[in-house]
């Protein structure tokens, strides 16, 4: 394993200018540019902004003595790192998650390589590799309850009653199990489709059993899917100048929405003119 | 009431997130910061559309200030304060109205649904923008401990946090 005790103290001193570290070999370049790649794909397949993932690689190159220059879009990475000598990595990233722990604790890391000089890269590269193949912060019917009590605060606060509650937590938690059986890592448009026509179902019902609002009960059990991540991380990347990327994630966001809005409207216009419900 | 609901529902999006532990709180307080401008100034008599440009602005400049004192993402502190004002509701009336055959009415709302998305981005374009252009250029100008050099010394501690 490559040392690089000697850089230390060196980089408190001259930490303003790029450090230049006259020639790197073949083996720590590479040591060095899957450090950084690592890093950016940890952070892009848990949910961070492309923006950050960008910088976060920058710097972090930056940090060892490496000129990294990247493109980030949110499906990939391809990043040279060079001095001297250049070395090019690609990774695409194809599941994708929310996992906005990561997301901090990969930033912690990163921000600890910054501001102290840390020895080993392969125990760094190790420290990366043990948070993005840490299980998920929450279990399973943790997660479940959460669904349940988000579904139940806004349909309460968008003005249904308890009754309604309990048709949309229903509605919510059926709807979370199924997509946890299919196994879909990533929304799709399917996926999102079903939930939509599943929750649009319980509100049918229980407007057509119990005489219910169905409004609250849809939207209800719908507006915690609602692509919130993808809008604020959109706009975040527009802002920082990324326009391929922002672009790419406000057409998420679009698709996300549109697939849970034709569920609702397939399953509002069977039960309608199968004569289920009649005037909304 | 109300606000005590959405409390419990950014809580409660916060776990489906997996939100860093420490910024639940926090993001959940901004998210009633959020829902109590909004509905203030609906209250007052403001358009929705309006009403939503306000509120994100104030749950993402929040989130951008809180974000750095917390050193976390602001990402983190944002999205539960978002949630809560995407226009469900006049989506689906919208939806309605089309299936009803309403297809007027149906356009109308869904128009209003659309700008009022408009004005959830464009409120967080301008704190985010304020953020990047105005917000962190001043803190790193008068704030010492925005120096990368003091943060090193400050966070010495953190190796061994992370090492264990």
């Amino acid at each position: 394993m490559p040392t690089f005790q000697f850089f230390q103290g060196f980089f408190r001193v001259t930490r303003k200018t790029r450090p230049t570290m006259g020639r790197w070999t073949r083996r720590e370049l590479s040591d060095g540019a899957a450090l950084c790649l690592e890093l950016g794909s940890g952070l892009l397949e848990n949910g961070g902004e492309t923006s950050r993932v960008e910088e976060t690689i920058r710097l972090a190159g930056e940090a060892l003595g490496l000129t990294a220059e990247t493109i980030v879009t949110p499906t990939g990475i391809t990043v040279t790192f060079g001095n001297g000598e250049v070395i090019t990595r690609v990774a695409r990233i194809k599941h994708r998650v929310i996992n906005l722990d990561k997301v901090d604790r990969l930033n912690k890391l990163s921000r600890q390589l910054r501001e102290e000089y840390h020895p080993n890269l392969a125990e760094l590269r190790e420290e990366v590799q043990k948070i993005r193949l840490a299980p998920m912060a929450y279990s399973h019917a943790q997660q479940v309850i959460a669904t349940a009590v988000a579904c139940a605060c806004y349909t309460v606060s968008l003005g249904g009653g308890w009754e309604e509650a309990t048709w949309a937590v229903s509605a919510g938690v059926l709807g979370r199990l199924i997509l946890d059986l299919v196994g879909s890592e990533f929304p799709s448009f399917l996926s999102l489709f079903s939930i939509a026509f599943l929750s649009t179902m319980f509100g049918v019902g229980g407007y057509s059993l119990s005489g219910l609002d169905t409004e609250s009960i849809v939207v209800g059990s719908l507006l915690h899917r609602m692509p919130g991540l993808a809008i604020v991380s959109a706009v975040r990347d527009l802002m920082a100048g990324e326009l391929i990327a922002g672009v790419a994630r406000a057409a998420e966001a679009v698709l996300i929405t549109l697939g849970m809005a034709s569920g609702v409207l397939a399953c509002l216009g069977f039960s309608m003119r199968f004569g289920l419900v009649s005037g909304l | 009431m109300k606000f005590a609901l959405i409390f419990f529902a950014s809580l409660a999006i916060a776990v489906q997130f997996s939100l860093p532990r420490n910024s639940f709180l926090v993001s959940a307080l901004i998210a009633v910061a959020g829902s109590m401008v909004n509905s203030s100034l609906l209250r007052v008599g403001a358009h929705p559309q309006e009403s939503a440009f306000a509120a994100a602005f104030a749950v993402a400049i929040l989130a951008e200030l809180l974000a750095r004192k917390m050193k976390v993402p602001s990402l983190v502190l944002s999205i539960p304060g978002i949630i809560p004002l995407v226009p469900g509701s006049a989506a689906y009336r919208a939806t309605t109205y089309l299936v009803d055959g309403k297809e007027l009415s149906g356009a109308e709302t869904a128009i209003g649904a659309a700008l009022t998305a408009v004005g959830i981005a464009s409120g967080l374009l301008l704190a985010s923008s304020l953020s990047r252009r105005v917000i962190k250029p001043l803190l790193a100008r008068f704030s010492p401990s925005h120096h990368p050099m003091v943060t090193a010394q400050i966070e010495g501690g953190d190796a061994e946090k992370l090492k264990s």
